[in-house]
C-alpha cells in the first residue's frame, strides 16, 4: 500500500523510512488514548527528529490538506490526541533531548518528546539543587504536553504549569519557525516578557494553532528533606477554611485532598496531605510542628481536622503519594479490572469546593463508583482548586461504560452548575464549553483559530464549535 | 510619563451642534459630527476638544464598558484613531488617521467591583490605583493584601499588570501580570471579550483550562484592545515583618548569593542594591531581603534560616538590625538626591538573566564613570530569580536639570550593553522598539503583526505602539 500512496513516500523521504508507517496495527494504537472513551482513524503515523523534518511535514500537509495530531506521550485522559479527522499523527517521541539547562536562572530548554521521567532523572543526576514541578502523571507522559495543556504538580502553589513557561519554539501552519518570548531576541529564554505574549496563542489550544518543537520551562529549587503530612478532614465543608489556613504560611510545597469511598459505606474517606520540605532537619522539625499544630482549635460543624501521624498508614500509601513522578496511578484507573477510566477535570473557586463534593458524591453514589472519587489540588495560595473526578469502567462491558458516560454527563453539568471550569476538556465538551461561553469570547477564539490555521490542519476538531 | 495636554483647549460645553441622526455625514462637518457622536454617549462634562499637530482630537473620559463599547464601535466606523492607556499621546502625529483622534481617559472607572475574601482577588477598573485598592483593603479586608508596585502607588493596577510590573511579591509570585485572573477587554471592533474563567462562570478565579487568551492583551501597550476590568490575585496579609541585609564587595558574587537566597523560597522581595551615594555606601553590594509572616513564629523561622546561610560565609556579611539612617541611606532612591543636590537624574530599566548580572554591573559602572555621573543600582529578583528587573539610575549631582546631554547618551550606551548581554530593554517606546524588534526573529514579529491585524484590522488602537511589527 506504501509503495503506491504518494503522500507515504513523501512523508518516507523526509523522516526516513524506519519512521513513517500506515500499518494497521500502528494505527489501532495510536488511534486511541488509554481511557477508551474515544476512537479515531488516521492514515499516516510519523516519528520526526528534528524541527527542519516538523517543517516539512507540515508543509506537505498544508499543501495536500491533510490533518496532522501532535502527540507526546498520548496519556491524555480527554481525548486530546485522538485522531478524529483523520490525517497524520505526529509522534514527537524522537525529540527527546534536553538542550539547555540554566543552573542559576532556573529553567530548562527541552524538546517536546522529553517525558517526564527522562527530565526528572537528568536533572537529579546532573543538577541535584533543581526541580520540576512533577505532575501526577506516568513518568511517560512529556512534559510538553502536560505543561501545554495546564497541568498541574507538586509546585502547583507558585500556578498551573503552562505560568511556568518562559518560552516556545512553534512550527506554524506556513511550516515557518517561530521563537517567542525573550529566547526571539536574546539567547536565555529567561522571560515571556516584555514582548507581547504570544506564548498563549499555544497554551490550552490542544494543537491546533501550531507544533511546539522547543519548550523553556521554569525550574524550581530542590530542597533536601521533604516530607508527607497528613490530616483527616471530618466535615468536607471545612476544605476551604483549612486551605486557607495553610496557605497564609506560604510554607507549604504542595497541598492535596484525596477522597475515596469504600464499598458499603455513605461517607468518603477524606485526607489533606500537606508536602513540605526544607533544606536541614531543624527547619523541617520547626515546619512540621508548625502545621501538626495549626487545626488545634479548628471546629466547622462541631467536627475537626484531625492530624494523623504517617504510621497509621500503610507504607506503600506513604512512598507512592511521596513518589515523584507518581506510583500507583494503575491501580486506581483499573479500578473496574477494564483498563477503562473516564476522566472530568474541573478548576473551582475555593468556596465551591464543598458544593462540587457534595454534588460530585451523590453522583458517585447513584451509579455505585467507590474507590478514589477525587483529587482536588490547590493552586497558587488557595486562588483556585483543580478537582479531578475518576469514573473506572470496563472497556469490554458495555453496560459499565453506559454508566461511566452518564457519570461524565452529570459531572460536567455539575461542573457548569458550580461556576467551575472544565479542565483538559475534551473534543465532544470543547463545543459544549464554546456554547456556555460569552459570545464575545467564543468569536475571538474562532478568530484567533482561523488566523493561526485557515486551512484547519491541526489538530482539527478541537476548540471547534461545529464538531461534536 | 503620563500625557499632558500641550495643545490649544477648547471647552465642548456651551456648544449644542445638531444631532445626526440621519447617518449622513454630509448634514454636519466631520468635526461636528465626531463631537455630537461623543457627547452622546459621554456627556458633555466628560468631552474636551484640543487642537494639536494640526490634528483636532478628542479626550473623552467615560464611566462604563457600553461607554467605551461604543466609542470604538463608532471609531471604528469612521476610521478614527483611539489612543488610551499609560503614555498614550501623539508622539507620532502621522499615525493617527482622519487628522482626527480620540483620547480615552479611563480614570473615571474606579470601582473596585468585587472582593472575594475565600479565593482572594478583587475585580478592579482601569482607573484604580495601587493605593486605592490598598485602602480599600486595609478599611473592609483587612486579611488581605495586593502586590504593591514599590515605586509608585499612584500607577494604576493595570498599567503596572500590564507591563509586566514588578511589586512587593514578585520574588516569590512573579509580576503583577503573573497575578492576573481575567481581563474585560473591549476590543478594537467593539466586541467585548472575557477572558479566563468569567468567561464562561460568574466568578473571576483563574486564567486557564480554555484556550489562552490573556497574552493578547499583555505588553501590547494597549493596541489589540481596551480593558475594562481585571481580576487580581489578593494575598493573605503579613502582619509581621522584618528585614534581613547581605552585604558583600565583589559583584561577580551576586548570582551565587540570589541563588542561595531565593533557593529558601521565603523572601517576600530581595533586592540588589549599588550606590555611590551616599559616598559610605560605595563599592558595597546590598542585597536586601524582605521577610513577612501571619505569625511572629513564621517570621522567626524565616529569620533564623536567613540569618544561618551565610554564617561561616568570610566574604558575606549579614545583618537583621538596621539604625534608621542606614536605612535610609539604602532605601532612599535618586528622587530624594534630586530635590537636595539639584541632580539631574536618569534611569535606564531592563530584564535580564541572573548569570549576567556581574557584566552588566561592572560594564553599567563603566558606562556611567565615562561621564561625570555617579550611579546608583537598584536590581529587583523577579519569581525566584527566573529574571532580574535591573534599574541604572545616574545621577549628576549639582548637574542643573538643562545639562542633560549624557543622560542620553549614557541610556544609549546602557541600552547598547544590555541587548548585546541578553537582557532586555524595558523602555518600549517607538524608537527603542526599533532595535528590539530588528533584533527579533522576524518570524516572531510577522506572527505579532498578524494577531495584531486580526484583532484591529483597521489600526485605530495606540497606532504608535509597536508599530514596528508592521514596518519591518
Amino acid at each position: 500500500m506504501g509503495d503506491n500512496d504518494p503522500v507515504y513516500q513523501m512523508l518516507k523521504d523526509i523522516v526516513g523510512e524506519d519512521f513513517v508507517s500506515n500499518r494497521q496495527e500502528e494505527r489501532y494504537i495510536y488511534s486511541r488514548v488509554p481511557s477508551g472513551t474515544r476512537i479515531g482513524d488516521f492514515r499516516y503515523l510519523v516519528l520526526p527528529k528534528t524541527v527542519g523534518e516538523v517543517r516539512e511535514v507540515v508543509k506537505l500537509a498544508g499543501t495536500n490538506h491533510i490533518p496532522i495530531v501532535p502527540m507526546g506521550g498520548g496519556l491524555s485522559l480527554s481525548d486530546l490526541t485522538v485522531p478524529i479527522k483523520g490525517g497524520i499523527v505526529m509522534d514527537m517521541k524522537r525529540m527527546d533531548r534536553v538542550l539547555e539547562v540554566h543552573e542559576q536562572s532556573r529553567w530548562v530548554l527541552i524538546e517536546p518528546g522529553v517525558t517526564i521521567g527522562k527530565l526528572i532523572a537528568y536533572l537529579n543526576k546532573n543538577y541535584p539543587r533543581l526541580r520540576i514541578s512533577v505532575p501526577d502523571a506516568p513518568p511517560s507522559a512529556t512534559m510538553c504536553g502536560n505543561v501545554l495543556i495546564s497541568g498541574s504538580g507538586h509546585l502547583s502553589k507558585y500556578g498551573f504549569h503552562s505560568d511556568m513557561i518562559n518560552g516556545l519554539e512553534v512550527v506554524l501552519y506556513t511550516g515557518e519557525v517561530c521563537k517567542l518570548g525573550s529566547g526571539s531576541i536574546s539567547p536565555y529564554w529567561f522571560s515571556r516578557g516584555p514582548l507581547p505574549d504570544l506564548s498563549g496563542l499555544f497554551i490550552n489550544w490542544c494543537g491546533c494553532t501550531g507544533i511546539v518543537t522547543k519548550l523553556s520551562i521554569k525550574l524550581y529549587p530542590k530542597h533536601q528533606f521533604r516530607e508527607l503530612v497528613i490530616f483527616k478532614i471530618e466535615e468536607p465543608g471545612s476544605i476551604p477554611d483549612a486551605i486557607q489556613i495553610i496557605t497564609a504560611t506560604g510554607l507549604m510545597e504542595d497541598i492535596l485532598i484525596f477522597a475515596m469511598k469504600p464499598e458499603r459505606s455513605h461517607n468518603p474517606t477524606t485526607l489533606l496531605l500537606l508536602f513540605i520540605t526544607a533544606d536541614s532537619e531543624k527547619e523541617m522539625k520547626l515546619k512540621k510542628n508548625l502545621f501538626e499544630n495549626i487545626f488545634s482549635d479548628y471546629r466547622c460543624n462541631g467536627r475537626r481536622i484531625l492530624y494523623k501521624p504517617n504510621d497509621l498508614f500503610p507504607g506503600k500509601l506513604i512512598h507512592d503519594m511521596m513518589a515523584e513522578p507518581k506510583n500507583g496511578l494503575e491501580d486506581t484507573v483499573d479500578a473496574k479490572k477494564g483498563g477503562g477510566v473516564g476522566s472530568i477535570g474541573a478548576i473551582f473557586s475555593l468556596e465551591k469546593v464543598p458544593l462540587a463534593f457534595k454534588k460530585g458524591l451523590e453522583i458517585s453514589e447513584k451509579y455505585q463508583f467507590t474507590g478514589p472519587l477525587y483529587t482536588i489540588r490547590n493552586i497558587g495560595l488557595g486562588h483556585s482548586m483543580v478537582m479531578g473526578i475518576l469514573y473506572p469502567f470496563n472497556r469490554a462491558d458495555e453496560k459499565s461504560i453506559d454508566i461511566m458516560k452518564k457519570a461524565l454527563e452529570e459531572a460536567m453539568e455539575m461542573v457548569y452548575e458550580g461556576s467551575g471550569v472544565p479542565w483538559k476538556v475534551s473534543i465532544d465538551k470543547q463545543e459544549k464549553t464554546m456554547k456556555k461561553m460569552d459570545p464575545g469570547t467564543c468569536d475571538l477564539i474562532t478568530r484567533i483559530k482561523h488566523a493561526m490555521d485557515p486551512q484547519g490542519i491541526f489538530n482539527p476538531g478541537n476548540w471547534d464549535k461545529s464538531t461534536g | 510619563m503620563r500625557w499632558t495636554p500641550r495643545g490649544s483647549l477648547t471647552p465642548a460645553t456651551g456648544i449644542n451642534p445638531p444631532v445626526n441622526t440621519s447617518g449622513n455625514d454630509v448634514v454636519m462637518n466631520k468635526e461636528d459630527h465626531i463631537k455630537a457622536a461623543l457627547e452622546s454617549i459621554v456627556g458633555r462634562d466628560s468631552l474636551w476638544i484640543r487642537d494639536e499637530y494640526s490634528t483636532r482630537y478628542y479626550e473623552i473620559a467615560p464611566v462604563s464598558t457600553e461607554a467605551i463599547q461604543a466609542v470604538v464601535k463608532f471609531a471604528n466606523r469612521k476610521n478614527i484613531t483611539v489612543f488610551h492607556g499609560k503614555g498614550s499621546h501623539f508622539s507620532q502625529p502621522q499615525s493617527i488617521s482622519n487628522h482626527h483622534a480620540i483620547v480615552l481617559r479611563l480614570s473615571k472607572m474606579k470601582k473596585i467591583t468585587a472582593v472575594n475574601e475565600t479565593s482572594r482577588y478583587a475585580i478592579v477598573e482601569p482607573g484604580v490605583t495601587h493605593q486605592e485598592l490598598t485602602g480599600c483593603l486595609d478599611a473592609h479586608y483587612p486579611l488581605l493584601q495586593h502586590c504593591l508596585s514599590p515605586d509608585s502607588p499612584g500607577d494604576t493596577i493595570l498599567d503596572t499588570a500590564l507591563g509586566c510590573g514588578t511589586n512587593s511579591l514578585s520574588t516569590l509570585y512573579g509580576n503583577t501580570d503573573d497575578m492576573v485572573q481575567g481581563l474585560e477587554v473591549v476590543l478594537p471592533d467593539g466586541s467585548i471579550g472575557k477572558i479566563g474563567s468569567c468567561c464562561i462562570s460568574r466568578l473571576w478565579f483563574a486564567n486557564h483550562a480554555l484556550p489562552d487568551l490573556k497574552g493578547l492583551f499583555l505588553n501590547w501597550h494597549g493596541t489589540t484592545g481596551i480593558i475594562t476590568k481585571l481580576s487580581l490575585r489578593l494575598f493573605c496579609r503579613f502582619d509581621f515583618n522584618d528585614l534581613i541585609i547581605y552585604t558583600f564587595k565583589d559583584h561577580q558574587m551576586i548570582p551565587g548569593v540570589i541563588e542561595k537566597v531565593t533557593h529558601l523560597e521565603m523572601a517576600d522581595m530581595v533586592t540588589i542594591i549599588g550606590k555611590e551615594l551616599p559616598t559610605y555606601l560605595e563599592g558595597m553590594i546590598i542585597i536586601a531581603l524582605h521577610l513577612s509572616g501571619t505569625t511572629q513564629e513564621v517570621l522567626d523561622l524565616k529569620k533564623e534560616v536567613f540569618k544561618n546561610l551565610f554564617k561561616n560565609h568570610k566574604k558575606v556579611m549579614v545583618k537583621d538590625c538596621l539604625s534608621k539612617d542606614m536605612r535610609n541611606a539604602i532605601f532612599t532612591g535618586a528622587d530624594s538626591l534630586d530635590k537636595k543636590d539639584k541632580a539631574s537624574i536618569d534611569s535606564f530599566d531592563c530584564l535580564m538573566p541572573l548569570e549576567i548580572i556581574p557584566a552588566a554591573w561592572r560594564q553599567g559602572i563603566k558606562i556611567i564613570h565615562t561621564h561625570p555621573c555617579k550611579y546608583l543600582f537598584d536590581f529587583f529578583v523577579e519569581d525566584h530569580g527566573h529574571r532580574i528587573f535591573g534599574k541604572f539610575t545616574y545621577v549628576s549631582p549639582g548637574c542643573a536639570a538643562g545639562l542633560s546631554s549624557p543622560v542620553q547618551s549614557i541610556r544609549k550606551e546602557l541600552r547598547a550593553m544590555i541587548l548585546d548581554l541578553g537582557g532586555i530593554p524595558r523602555d518600549l517606546s517607538e524608537g527603542n522598539q526599533k532595535d528590539l524588534v530588528q533584533k527579533m526573529d522576524p518570524v516572531t514579529a510577522g506572527l505579532a503583526n498578524k494577531i495584531r491585524h486580526v484583532l484591529d484590522a483597521n489600526r485605530i488602537m495606540n497606532p504608535d505602539k509597536w508599530r514596528i511589527f508592521h514596518n519591518r
